[in-house]
């Protein structure tokens, strides 16, 4: 039940910071424009921090509670469990992974 | 010429034996009565668009997904140093990678729009967002975006 409302809000409030940042990196900037000068620029704002922060919780919740679902349906006994426990694993890395580089390249 | 029957015979008998266990066991189309009355359908409800179309909301979940993880690695690296966060990040510009940043554009548009299909049918119940025209909707949209998208990241290497 939370997943289920977790996916719903997770997934409208990516609606709008996926395809801004998606626009943003490919669309009014060319993709071979985005090299690190450009990392750089945006990460010197605050707004852009916060943008990115969003972006990551969201798209990784979203994304946990969309993969448990696939899991669910097409993992069967005994695997299931582990299937679960490495999609934890993995989505907690990775927010790890994300949050310290916004942290160490944006905010300090 | 006996010969040949009992071979006839033989082959007749496995391929039935084959055909009823393959019908049993795999869901794939064997010439059942259910088989053929689907075949009777007009071709528009045999494509059963919206049964794609979830399918399609699947697959493009993981590949989004699967893109997210890589692409926090690859982001990661500036952090440890920007020159090396320079030289993957060359890759993006690239040809090929072009062509997967298009089909990466198509399966966020098309998982947004049906996401958001849903979404709304959640909370307001609605005969036609449920309806094939619907579904068929947010895949006409998704193409429409995707070559309209497909153009402007594309335009570089096409110029």
């Amino acid at each position: 039940m939370y997943l289920w409302i977790a996916t719903r809000v997770t997934g409208l409030a990516l609606t709008f910071l996926v395809v801004g940042h998606f626009a943003l990196t490919h669309f009014t900037t060319d993709v071979a424009d985005t090299g690190s000068s450009f990392v750089t620029a945006r990460w010197a704002s605050g707004l852009w921090i916060a943008w990115d922060t969003l972006l990551l919780t969201a798209a990784l919740i979203h994304a946990y509670a969309g993969l448990a679902i696939v899991i669910a349906d097409h993992v069967s006994f005994p695997n299931r469990r582990y299937a679960q426990y490495a999609l934890t694993a993995v989505m907690v890395a990775a927010w790890v992974i994300g949050a310290s580089t916004i942290v160490s390249a944006g905010i300090l | 010429m006996a010969a040949l029957t009992v071979v006839v015979l033989a082959t007749a008998t496995v391929g039935v034996v084959v055909a009823r266990s393959a019908s049993r066991s795999s869901a794939t189309a064997a010439p059942t009565p259910r088989f053929l009355l689907r075949l009777a359908r007009d071709p528009a409800s045999r494509l059963d668009i919206p049964r794609w179309v979830y399918i399609g909301h699947r697959i493009s979940g993981v590949a989004v997904a699967g893109f997210l993880l890589l692409h926090l690695v690859d982001v990661g690296l500036y952090a440890v140093s920007p020159a090396i966060y320079d030289d993957v990040h060359a890759l993006y510009g690239s040809p090929m990678l072009r062509v997967f940043e298009v089909g990466l554009w198509g399966a966020i548009v098309f998982h947004t729009l049906n996401g958001l299909r849903l979404i709304v049918n959640d909370i307001a119940p609605n005969r036609w967002l449920n309806s094939t025209v619907a579904h068929a909707a947010v895949l006409g949209t998704t193409m429409v975006a995707t070559v309209a998208g497909g153009a402007v990241i594309l335009g570089p290497v096409l110029r």
